[in-house]
């Protein structure tokens, strides 16, 4: 395979594997189907780029870029719970909500560049690189690898923590939460601000990674992530010492391959999303046949 | 001795406003002394389980009061009435997480009413004693720390649920049919099991059961519910005069005045 493909897998990977950490948690450990994200990514991104552009350090817009992301975990988490809407429909509409405000921000604009900003993959960093391409795209590797790992060991770190128990145990079984003594609608809403967060946050390095924000960048993200996030739990179902963080990174990393593979083979582009929602297809076919060791789903057990 | 928990004129219909509207309860009342280890009885459908589940908050009531330790909390949130009033359900998937260890679900419940906080969950010093305590239970839980609680047999997750709801200090525990989905002899070692921790620990009990048997043989209270009522409340020396057959015959005779 040629370099530059590995490369561009790397670096596309690894800013999927964010969004797949985020989607984790939503997805895995509350059991919250949550598609809010397919606009939290492009939120994250305008916000980022819109602060950037008035002078803002692009650190400061990332972080602003997170927090924007976990209001829009925090209106879906909200309309579950308190109004008792069915993640799928609470997601719908936040996701449908934010399709404006993202263009809102945007103040109409659907693409908007960088420019030679700084940011993430434009600083002194990654000038000590020089102009040879391969040596950038090895920067920008080691810059998104080392946000990924340190995303990643916080996250183990937090769910070490009583509180990080207790959100595993409301997304298990909520009664159990109830019964210790806890709010479960508020872990629910707090681990849905986390998830969007990073989305959200994801959204915004991509869009640095691309130099340019993209209004569209965002749709079939849900897709991208859970597929991330299943290949990677059914990959090391059996292998305890690798943690659910991981699985998902790596399972955005083997997702994001199998699409560029798929491209480069000569598929015409305007097929992205249909060899996306396939491959998607394909993978929770194989997940069923070779990777549940009981086929039967049981009572009270999750549906892929 | 005051009471440690009273329900005072309960009301409580299901499905108000349609043709299935059932009055349950119409001016239902109890009292529960501090240290009272209560089995109750009755057929299907008498309201046993509604009446804990109102009692510890899930089911809302059309009135009268909710009082524990003198103070009412009808208003008060389910997961907030938790703190004081710990329970055990039938269902074994209900008092435990699936999904996380033996250990780790024995953290979470040894911090129930703290603040789950950014604190790592547990130290080894505490795994050391939730090894002791696992040990305690006899169920071969202490070589299972690290298995997940779906994992386990009905009977070890029974006797992880009645651990971890008696763990912190509770006012009142509820327990709902909690060996009726067990084998006889399971049964038998998590109603043993059941007894030795209430006496230990001198918790006031509620305690539903199917069993006839259990309801003679433990607790000094016993009450028979039907169709929404109390009709037997016999404690101490006259609970101990209730046989088996008596208990049987009134059954009967309650079942056939509803035809069945
Ligand atoms: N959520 C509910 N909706 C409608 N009817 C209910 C509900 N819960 C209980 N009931 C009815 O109340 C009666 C008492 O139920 P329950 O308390 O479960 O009885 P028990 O536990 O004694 O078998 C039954 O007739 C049942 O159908
Ligand atoms: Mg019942």
């Amino acid at each position: 395979m040629p370099l530059n493909i590995i490369f561009n897998i790397l670096q596309q990977g690894l800013c999927y594997a964010i969004v797949a950490l985020g989607v984790y948690i939503s997805y895995k450990i509350l059991n919250f189907p949550d598609l809010t994200v397919d606009s939290s990514f492009p939120l994250g991104a305008v916000v980022c780029i819109g602060l950037i552009q008035v002078g803002v350090p692009f650190i400061i817009a990332l972080i602003v870029a997170f927090i924007s992301g976990t209001l829009t975990g925090f209106i879906t988490g909200f309309l579950h719970v308190k109004f008792k809407i069915s993640p799928l429909l609470s997601g719908i509409i936040t996701m449908t909500a934010l399709l404006s405000i993202n263009l809102a921000v945007a103040q109409g604009r659907t693409l908007i560049p960088y420019g030679d900003k700084t940011t993430l993959f434009n600083n002194a960093f990654t000038k000590l690189f020089g102009d040879n391409l391969s040596l950038i795209a090895l920067a920008n590797i080691i810059i998104l690898l080392v946000i990924v790992i340190v995303i990643k060991v916080l996250m183990d770190l937090f769910f070490k923590t009583k509180r990080g128990y207790m959100l595993r145990a409301v997304g298990d079984n909520e009664q159990m939460g109830i019964s210790l003594g806890s709010n479960s609608g508020f872990y629910k809403i707090f681990g849905l601000c986390l998830a969007n967060g990073l989305v959200a946050l994801a959204g915004a390095i991509y869009s640095q990674y691309m130099n340019y924000f993209d209004n569209t960048s965002g749709t079939g993200m849900v897709v991208i992530a859970l597929a991330s996030v299943i290949i990677g739990t059914a990959i090391f179902k059996h292998v305890k010492f690798v943690k659910g963080t991981t699985a998902s990174i790596v399972g955005a990393l083997i997702y994001t391959a199998v699409l560029n593979v798929i491209i480069a083979l000569g598929v015409p582009t305007i097929y992205l999303k249909l060899v996306m929602a396939l491959s998607f297809l394909v993978i929770l076919i194989l997940n069923y046949y070779f990777f549940s060791r009981d086929k039967k789903i049981k009572k009270g057990e999750k549906h892929v | 001795m005051s009471n440690l928990l009273s329900l005072k004129g309960i009301y409580k219909s299901f499905n108000k406003g349609t043709i299935d509207e059932m009055a349950l309860f119409t001016d239902f009342n109890l009292d529960i002394k501090e240290g009272e280890f209560v089995s109750i009885v009755g057929s299907n459908g008498s309201g046993k389980t509604t009446i804990l589940n109102i009692i510890s908050g899930s089911t809302p009531i059309d009135g009268g009061d909710v009082c524990l330790k003198d103070e009412n909390i009808n208003k008060m949130k389910e997961y907030l009435r938790a703190r004081r009033i710990a329970r055990v359900y039938q269902d074994p998937a209900l008092g435990t997480s699936p999904n996380l260890t033996v250990l780790e679900n024995l953290a979470l419940a040894d911090n129930k009413g703290h603040y789950y906080g950014l604190s790592f969950a547990f130290n080894k010093k505490k795994k050391a004693e939730y090894q002791e305590l696992l040990k305690s239970l006899n169920m071969g839980l202490e070589d299972k720390m690290n298995t997940k609680v779906k994992r386990l047999s009905g009977g070890q997750r029974q006797a992880l649920a009645l651990l971890m709801a008696t763990m912190q200090p509770v006012d009142i525990l509820l327990l709902d049919e909690h060996t009726a989905a067990l084998d006889p002899k399971t049964s038998e070692e998590i109603m043993e099991l059941t007894n030795r921790i209430i006496k230990e620990k001198h918790i006031t009990t509620l305690m539903v059961t199917h069993n006839l048997r259990y309801a003679i043989e433990y607790g000094n209270r016993l009450l028979m519910f039907n169709q929404g009522s109390i009709i037997i409340d016999k404690s101490d020396k006259e609970k101990e005069n209730i046989n088996v057959d008596d208990l049987l015959k009134t059954f009967n005779e309650i079942s056939i005045e509803c035809g069945n």
